[in-house]
């Protein structure tokens, strides 16, 4: 067994990794124990599930201290896959830099535009969980809700935010029926979740400031010509409480959420858990980092889906096929493209990536030089499509 | 077998040889009805995880799919991620996911062994989970690596007797 140096005198989770928010001390307790793993009070498994020693249900609340979006849905990822939610459940709050998050089962070629995240430094990311796409920025609170998959209860963990934020600021917030938060008709918080066999998580946005002219810029997709069985975002006008409230900001609504979270559990010696997602609190998570900021999971888990060239015909000249992110076949139809061209255009795209090593390729390429001009828009939609940066 | 009786009467979307068989049920008397449904157990030889998979096995190949009850619950599924043929699974490995009202659901395999197949039907329209989830909406087919797996799997009774007891 190996302890870790431990300085709260509290025995419960607020010793476990608890760190000031912009701040100083970390608190931290840790066992190894075998393989299994044990922070504070707060019993976790790496290899099985491990309850608790009393039978006394606890709500426990995290705020991230890192505003990176992979840090983050690497420690979410990392607390479903270790925690044992049996008899405990979890607030978890984190914000992030601009970023952008899709869907588990999303196309980032239809979501977002690409280029204008390039541009404007915007990072893109892929979660677990099901639902739409995201625009993130430090003006958003994101609320991820754990717990077992049969107490998982997403209208109630709505209902909760909606109330705590009623009773502090009196906002008219009421929960639509596809469980978005909705504030005079507009939305202020989107839903998603993921169930696994033990564990669960829901979480939500919350719009409190986030620069809405960025959000429109970045999730308004160029038309491409795109034809893919990807799960589709619901597209909705959306509005910052701040507008509302100017009172509001995401450092008291985090305040307020977490005490009334602690404040409805039958064991309220917790407090506010402000964490570092480091390998050093979560054994592991670095791993997780990678695979989130990878480009095989961020762009080559994009279902297959085909580009029919040139948009917007009936009959198109070219079909592009994508699978896995990697260009699987090319057709070339009706015969419109000159054999010669046609035979270059595969050796030039034929199983390859669509990364920035295929952009370099495509823009030395003199296939395109001797092609007739309307295939001039041809060469922009596959620097497009490999305009698939990775931080 | 009582409970068999009772799960004939509580299933919404019966397989097709037990829907085949309805009519003829309600006119036998409940002795006959006992025996009929020991056949048509022994028939499918189906068997389901208490995280509502089912898989039937005809030799060595099982074909996976989700219960009535877990399409029920999940809603309108919009999306299936499918394991791919070759992939080799341990018996309880997340294997993919089904997504539907904004939540993706892991899937496990009932068992180990290799997969041969997938349903491009169903990862064309997921709907088919929904409307057919013991024929059309099968998920993926797999070679058993260790058929002695099945042994602990549940019977449709025991199934049909974990959904009472969890409360469904």
């Amino acid at each position: 067994m190996q302890t870790a140096q431990h300085k709260s005198t509290c025995p419960s989770v607020a010793g476990a990794m608890a760190t000031l928010r912009y701040g100083h001390t970390l608190f931290f307790r840790q066992f190894f124990q075998g393989n299994n793993t044990r922070l504070g009070n707060i019993n976790i498994n790496t290899s099985g599930i491990h309850s608790l020693n009393n039978n006394v249900s606890k709500n426990l609340v995290f705020v991230s201290n890192s505003t990176n979006i992979f840090e983050n849905l690497a420690l979410e990822d990392w607390l479903y896959k270790n925690f044992d939610f049996e008899k405990q459940s979890l607030l978890f709050m984190w914000s992030n830099t601009p970023c952008v998050v899709i869907g588990r089962h999303q196309n980032p070629w239809v979501e977002v535009n690409l280029k204008d995240m390039k541009k404007n430094g915007v990072l893109l990311s892929r979660r677990n969980s099901g639902g739409g796409t995201v625009y993130h920025d430090t003006g958003n609170l994101n609320c991820s809700f754990f717990s077992s998959r049969a107490r998982y209860n997403r209208r109630s963990n709505l209902e909760y935010i909606c109330q705590s934020l009623k009773s502090n600021w009196n906002l008219d917030l009421t929960i639509s029926q596809r469980e978005d938060i909705v504030l005079n008709n507009f939305k202020v918080s989107g839903t998603a979740s993921k169930l696994g066999h033990k564990n669960a998580y829901h979480h939500c946005t919350l719009l409190v400031d986030v620069d809405s002219s960025m959000l429109q810029k970045i999730l308004h997709a160029s038309q491409i010509g795109i034809k893919c069985n990807s799960t589709p975002s619901v597209r909705s006008p959306t509005l910052n409480l701040r507008a509302i409230c100017s009172q509001i900001s995401v450092d008291e609504i985090i305040q307020v959420l977490g005490n009334y979270f602690i404040k409805n559990s039958s064991s309220q010696c917790c407090d506010l858990n402000f964490v570092n997602p480091s390998e050093e609190n979560f054994p592991g998570i670095n791993v997780l980092k990678l695979s989130f900021s990878n480009w095989h999971w961020i762009y080559g888990k994009t279902p297959s889906f085909v580009v029919n060239w040139p948009f917007g015909y009936q009959k198109p000249e070219l079909q592009i096929v994508v699978q896995y992110g990697i260009i699987e076949s090319l057709h070339i139809l009706n015969n419109t493209i000159d054999r010669k061209y046609s035979e270059k255009l595969t050796e030039l795209l034929l199983h390859q990536k669509l990364d920035n090593n295929l952009y370099n390729s495509i823009i030395s390429s003199c296939v395109f030089k001797n092609m007739k001009d309307s295939y001039s828009n041809l060469k922009e939609i596959l620097l497009l499509l490999c305009s698939t940066s990775v931080s | 077998m009582a409970v068999c009786v009772n799960a004939f009467h509580k299933c919404l979307r019966l397989p097709t040889t037990l829907l085949k068989l309805r009519p003829v049920v309600h006119k036998l008397n409940a002795t006959q009805i006992t025996r009929t449904f020991c056949s048509t157990n022994a028939l499918t030889a189906r068997k389901y995880t208490e995280q509502h998979e089912w898989i039937d096995v005809q030799g060595k190949i099982g074909t996976v799919g989700v219960t009535d009850y877990a399409q029920g619950a999940l809603g309108d599924v919009v999306f299936a991620q499918l394991p791919d043929p070759d992939s080799e699974l341990n018996q309880m490995d997340d294997c993919g996911a089904l997504e539907s009202v904004k939540a993706a659901s892991e899937l496990y395999s009932p068992v180990s062994g290799t997969v041969i197949e997938k349903n491009k039907d169903v990862e064309e329209t997921p709907a088919l989970i929904n409307q057919s989830p013991y024929e059309k909406g099968w998920l993926f087919k797999i070679q058993l690596s260790k058929p002695e797996e099945l042994d602990a799997l549940l019977d449709e009774a025991g199934y049909e007797n974990h959904l009472k007891n969890t409360g469904h």
